[in-house]
């Protein structure tokens, strides 16, 4: 108290000088402990660490158990590999098999294993192979084991030869051995590791230390069987929130915000034009669309669907993701597969969306419209609101939390309408036993449809199986049942000098295999 | 008093007991399970019944609710469903961040506020009194993410002087842990500063208007001695009761500020616990947060018993 009395104006100006200089030693430590630690100012001091942010995370590493994109993002090519590689153009390259050949009834393919090491240190043969896939083929997600449900027998030839026998041709077969299907671990791995909370592949990368919540690292495999990648150390850092993650990259906490799906959209131009970054327009391997409830009695009336693809402007649409997306009408996931086209039946053409509809007997349609509360949707569903409205469609909109949407909407099918952005080929939209995208409960089952889709995969000639998929994605699209919007870009921003991230996400993965700073 | 204790124990325990029944059917009204987060679009049903048998979600509502209860009763909190980590540990591992960002609100609002609040009854009459209750009144109304979102502009990305996010465990960088949690402490205390100032100022109003700060005055003491010599004390008291009974809001708006900053603590485990509906990680960091809360009030309670004779009295008169 003694002090408080004693304190005049040469005491106060004394705690002011302290507090200033407090201020200033905050500053100093400020620029040398953390923010130039992480920036890499010229090509000698560059670190061999990629700093960067994922929106996700995912509930568990358990690959054969868990369907969240988060899981494949950060460990995808990067830790675990396949047993061959989707490339963005549609081919299909070796990877865990350095070669193969199919049998001309198109129903045996028999697999060459490269010599290869696991991240524990064990030697990968053909024994792993055959577990991988067999396990595979049991898990509960249908991404995993959807393609195995056609495989006869898989059998270890010797110790680097693995054959697999379908029951009948598959066009995709291959391709999905590509994907999550064709996932290698190490014979038992799911028996003999947590695979909750470890990784064990073939990749580039191992999979080191996790901090929920907080981080992944990732630490370069010295015995890769492949082309050794730049950076040593892969530090993914779980930021959900835009604003946040695009806040770190200007400080320079950050090297690289792998997707911007929200409200940092909005700050992608300034990026653009600012040199000390660039922004790369992935093509995401996704198409946004909207799909009606099959079960209900208004849409089985093709008018009424027609009336609602009618409804849609596309160019409008994509404003949502501010102009980073192509619009499109086709299902087609890569968007880069040779069978896409500019086909489009219902154009916008908001007159003869009224038009139909009042043919159809439906002027005061309403349709329950419940959407996902994340990411691109809410703005989506504003525009599809306002654009239905135009044509006199009464738009009852409902937000929901994700995994609420996920269980109300998509499970138990409690919606109209509904809108989502989906990576799945138009081969799993076929009716139940595929992966039923439309919903758990109401399937699309029109026979039509179904039959191409069988003759589409099972047709092994190349130049034939390509024609079938052209004519089965627009037929698709002819039945309006689904009415594709777009295939949305997504920015991701990054350091200018980081290079080799690529432009077309494969199996939702972020691929730094070939990441590196440029001169 | 031992009767006044004991009942204050017993309402604490019906209080927590209640809380995470609440907390738990509200988990479940949401919609959805771990299961459906764990499989996400691609499960078959017959797949997605397999997860829920493996995972012990199939059974009744009450059966699951009496598991977990058993659980504690025993002192074990269960694992979680998704990353099978040890939940009890995992809320200690997350305390960490929690407790600093917390406990260093408390500790800057506090001191702070005293002075401001002071500084302000003071100069009750006078305009820089009144500037001090203007800032107060702004301080109140700004959320606290929006406070956190104008320091990491300034100080993260304009300044360049502090991470805009992260923590750095105190282990492994004093230094580096200090400088993270900076931003997120003067952001928390914001909103809690100027609610004690506005606090302490009306008490330090009423306390200036007691006989003893007139007697104090008649003996020779300036007005602001008074205040300060026996002002201040008496009118800090009834704030350590409110530091307590506002640590809720406090955890409350960790949530906030643990998410704009990208903090490891409880209110982030409570955000991804829920979302990924954890159910047994929520109701098992519900019962813990509510469990400090009271036993911070059953404290308080039981001071009021030791420092209020009234209340001493009323128990001897009853008995």
């Amino acid at each position: 108290m003694k002090l408080f009395q004693q304190t005049g104006r040469r005491g106060r100006r004394r705690l002011g000088v302290t507090l200033v200089a407090a201020l200033a030693v905050a500053g100093w430590t400020g620029g040398t402990a953390t923010a130039r630690v992480q920036r890499p100012a010229s090509t000698a001091d560059r670190s061999k660490t990629l700093i960067a942010t994922l929106p996700q995370e995912p509930a568990s590493w358990n690959y054969w158990e868990v369907g969240a994109n988060a899981l494949r993002v950060p460990t995808f090519y990067n830790v675990q590999e396949t047993l061959v590689e989707d490339k963005p153009d549609g081919s299909i390259v070796p990877m865990l098999a350095e070669s193969w050949t199919i049998s001309d009834d198109g129903l045996t393919y028999t697999f060459k294993i490269r010599t290869a090491k696991f991240h524990d240190g064990s030697d990968l043969d053909s024994a792993d192979v055959v577990y991988s896939m067999k396990k595979n083929a049991e898990s509960p997600l249908s991404k995993l084991s959807a393609p195995h449900q056609n495989v006869a027998s898989v059998t270890a030839v010797d110790a680097r030869t693995v054959q697999i026998v379908l029951k009948q041709p598959s066009a995709s077969f291959l391709k999905e051995l590509g994907n999550s299907a064709g996932y290698v671990v190490p014979d038992k791995f799911l028996e003999e590791h947590d695979a909750k909370k470890e990784m064990i592949g073939t990749g580039p990368y191992v999979f080191s230390d996790y901090k929920p919540d907080t981080s992944l690292t990732l630490k370069r495999f010295d015995g890769y069987w492949g082309t050794k990648p730049f950076f040593e150390t892969i530090d993914w850092r779980f930021v959900d929130d835009e604003t946040a993650a695009l806040n770190g990259l200007l400080a320079g906490e950050y090297d690289f915000v792998t997707s911007v799906l929200a409200e940092g959209i909005e700050r992608v131009a300034t990026f653009s034009k600012d040199t000390k970054f660039k922004v790369l327009f992935e093509s995401a391997g996704e198409v946004s669309y909207l799909w009606l409830n099959t079960t209900k009695k208004e849409f089985q009336d093709q008018r009424v669907r027609q009336a609602i693809a009618h409804a849609i402007n596309r160019d409008e649409a994509i404003a949502v993701y501010d102009g980073y997306a192509d619009p499109t009408c086709l299902m087609v996931v890569p968007y880069a597969e040779p069978y896409n086209s500019d086909y489009c039946p219902y154009t916008y053409d908001p007159e003869k969306s009224k038009a139909l509809l009042k043919e159809a007997g439906y002027e005061n349609l309403e349709i329950d419209y419940p959407f996902a509360n994340v990411a691109s949707h809410p703005f989506t569903m504003e525009v599809l609101t306002q654009q239905l409205g135009a044509v006199g469609i009464k738009v009852k909109s409902r937000s929901q939390e994700l995994t609420t949407w996920l269980d109300k909407t998509w499970a138990q099918g409690d919606y109209g309408m509904s809108e989502i952005r989906d990576s799945a080929n138009i081969l799993q939209y076929g009716c139940k036993g595929g992966r039923e995208p439309l919903g758990k409960s109401h399937p699309l089952c029109v026979k039509e449809f179904e039959d191409k889709l069988a003759v589409a995969d099972s047709n092994t000639d190349p130049q034939k199986y390509q024609a079938a998929m052209s004519d089965l994605v627009k037929t698709f699209a002819d039945l309006a049942w689904v009415t594709v919007i777009s295939a949305p870009k997504v920015p991701q921003i990054m350091r200018a000098n980081l290079d080799g991230i690529q432009e077309v996400r494969i199996n939702n993965a972020v691929d730094v295999r070939s990441a590196h700073w440029t001169g | 008093m031992i009767r006044h204790t004991l009942r204050s124990l017993a309402t604490l325990l019906f209080a927590a007991l209640i809380g995470s029944i609440v907390v738990f059917v509200l988990v479940h009204m949401l919609g959805g399970d771990v299961v459906t987060v764990l499989l996400g679009r691609e499960a078959a049903p017959k797949d997605v019944q397999f997860m829920r048998q493996k995972l012990g979600i199939d059974r009744p509502l009450v059966v699951q609710y009496l598991h977990w209860l058993r659980g504690v009763a025993t002192g074990d909190l269960g694992t979680s469903y998704g990353m099978g980590y040890d939940i009890f540990h995992e809320i200690v591992r997350r305390m960490g961040p929690t407790l600093i960002l917390t406990l260093g609100g408390l500790l800057i609002s506090i001191p702070l506020s005293l002075v401001l609040g002071t500084y302000s009854a003071i100069n009750a009459k006078k305009v820089r009194g009144g500037i001090v209750d203007v800032v107060a009144q702004v301080g109140i109304s700004i959320p606290a993410f929006w406070a956190g979102l104008l320091l990491v502009l300034v100080f993260g990305v304009r300044l360049g002087w502090l991470p805009t996010g992260g923590y750095v465990p105190f282990s492994d960088d004093p230094l580096g842990s200090i400088r993270s949690m900076i931003l997120p402490v003067m952001a928390l205390s914001l909103g809690v500063t100027a609610v004690f100032t506005r606090y302490v100022r009306t008490a330090m109003i009423d306390v200036m208007n007691e006989d003893f700060i007139r007697s104090a005055m008649a003996r020779g003491r300036t007005r602001r001695g008074a205040a300060l010599v026996h002002g201040v004390r008496n009118a800090s008291i009834p704030l350590v009761t409110v530091a307590a009974l506002q640590f809720g809001q406090l955890i409350a708006g960790a949530v906030v500020i643990e998410n704009v900053f990208v903090l490891p603590g409880i209110g982030r485990l409570i955000v991804t616990a829920t979302l990924g509906r954890e159910v047994i990680v929520v109701q098992s960091l519900a019962l813990v947060i509510m469990l400090i809360v009271l036993v911070l009030n059953f404290l308080v309670d039981i001071a009021y018993g030791f420092l209020d004779p009234r209340i001493r009295d009323k128990e001897a008169a009853n008995a």
